[in-house]
């Protein structure tokens, strides 16, 4: 998550990227450690069960998270990943910036 | 000899008084000629002219059939195709009193003097506002209003007043700088029966195709149209739609399926994030965004 924070929001203006983090089983005093510990700015929403059953990630789809997921800018899914080790955050920053050129 | 004696008949028919009798002299004037009776003085026809004539019976008896038709056609005065008349329709009504607020653009809430008024489809012009529209038929009625305010246009929401015998229903209404809207929505050219919507981050409601919004803030929004069918989640969004005060604007949105998989639209996220803020994806989609999910655990 710091790691995004850094090559992605940090690395491209406002108006043209949006980076979130979601999660479901937190509770909001964990979340608001885990933002104090690591300096984060970005959006980090909590208790989204609904969007992951929206975008099908949890034990039960056989889609263990972390996932990644890109979007354009025509709201088109680009990239979706599973798994902890599935991209590393350089590549998926070049992605962004593909993106934002397109 | 006769000349003479039909002028002083007719002198006589036309001056009562001269005559002594009216109906001898009239019914002499009849007689005489058709029946061929001599009279030859004055004084027979004035005395005993009459007699004669009821002599007659042919006379007589025509006349009185002619005084019975006449009777009878007064009497009948009424033909019967004609409509018989009715009293006039009693209408029941009622009195609107109008208490308009209007919301300035700076954010401060006044009462304007005058507004425009339309009460179902009539136009009522100008009226003075915190006053009474006094008979009112009885009804429901869809009342628009629109108020000038330092030169800009306010406009309310059209609301559904009832008017009732012998009441006065208040009509309350804020004006305030808003538009409407004139959506369709329409799956691979083809409209679709009905749609759930979005304006920006408020969820208007499933309704019909195609539907107008009234009361929308003027500016710039974003529209997102979303609805299932066959298990299948379909979206689109629409940005920067502007819409201006007390004017409508007609939007078409174009639906395509979502599904959480590369290449599809993606699924709407709406969540709390850590400073208890709803966080949307849809208010994001001009953008490129990137997306982690994550567990604690």
């Amino acid at each position: 998550m710091p790691s995004a924070q850094t090559y992605i929001r940090d690395a491209y203006p406002d108006s043209l990227v949006a980076v979130c983090s979601i999660n479901m089983d937190a509770t909001l005093d964990w979340i608001l450690t885990y933002r104090q510990q690591y300096n984060l700015h970005i959006p980090l929403l909590h208790h989204a069960g609904a969007a992951f059953q929206r975008y099908r990630i949890g034990g039960q789809f056989g889609a263990w998270p972390p996932a990644h997921i890109i979007i354009d800018k025509r709201g088109v899914i680009r990239w979706r990943s599973i798994g902890t080790f599935s991209i590393a955050m350089q590549d998926a920053a070049r992605m962004v910036g593909e993106l934002i050129r397109e | 000899m006769k000349n003479p004696m039909v002028i002083n008949w007719k002198i006589d028919a036309l001056s009562p008084p001269a005559c002594g009798g009216m109906k001898g002299g009239v019914f002499s004037s009849y007689v005489a000629p058709r029946s061929g009776t001599m009279i030859t003085k004055k004084s027979d026809r004035l005395e005993g002219g009459f007699q004669p004539a009821l002599q007659s019976w042919c006379n007589a008896s025509f006349l009185l059939s002619l005084l019975t038709l006449l009777i009878f056609l007064s009497c009948g005065e009424n033909p019967p195709d004609k409509a018989p008349t009715l009293p006039p329709p009693v209408e029941w009504r009622g009195d609107v009193y109008l208490n308009i607020r209007l919301q300035t653009a700076a954010g401060d809430t006044i009462a304007p003097d005058m507004i425009i008024v339309v009460l179902g489809a009539d136009s009522l012009g100008y009226k003075r506002n915190l006053d009474t529209l006094h008979n009112i038929a009885e009804g429901n009625y869809i009342l628009k209003v629109y108020g000038w305010w330092q030169g800009l246009l306010y406009r309310a929401s059209p609301q559904t007043i009832i008017v009732e015998y012998n009441r006065t229903v208040t009509a309350e209404a804020m004006l305030t700088r808003s538009g409407a809207l004139y959506v369709t929505v329409q799956a691979s050219g083809a409209l679709v029966s009905e749609f759930n919507l979005k304006i920006d981050s408020d969820t208007v409601g499933v309704g019909g195709n195609p539907r107008c919004i009234d009361g929308v803030p003027m500016g710039t929004h974003k529209l997102t149209a979303f609805r299932s069918e066959n298990s299948l989640d379909y979206e689109g969004w629409v940005k920067n739609i502007m819409v201006n005060a007390a004017e409508t604007t007609a939007v078409t949105i174009d639906l395509i399926v979502v599904a959480p998989d590369s290449g599809a639209h993606s699924p709407d996220i709406e969540a709390l994030d850590a400073d208890g803020q709803i966080w949307a994806l849809s208010d994001h989609w001009d953008k490129v965004i990137y997306i982690y999910f994550y567990e604690s655990a």
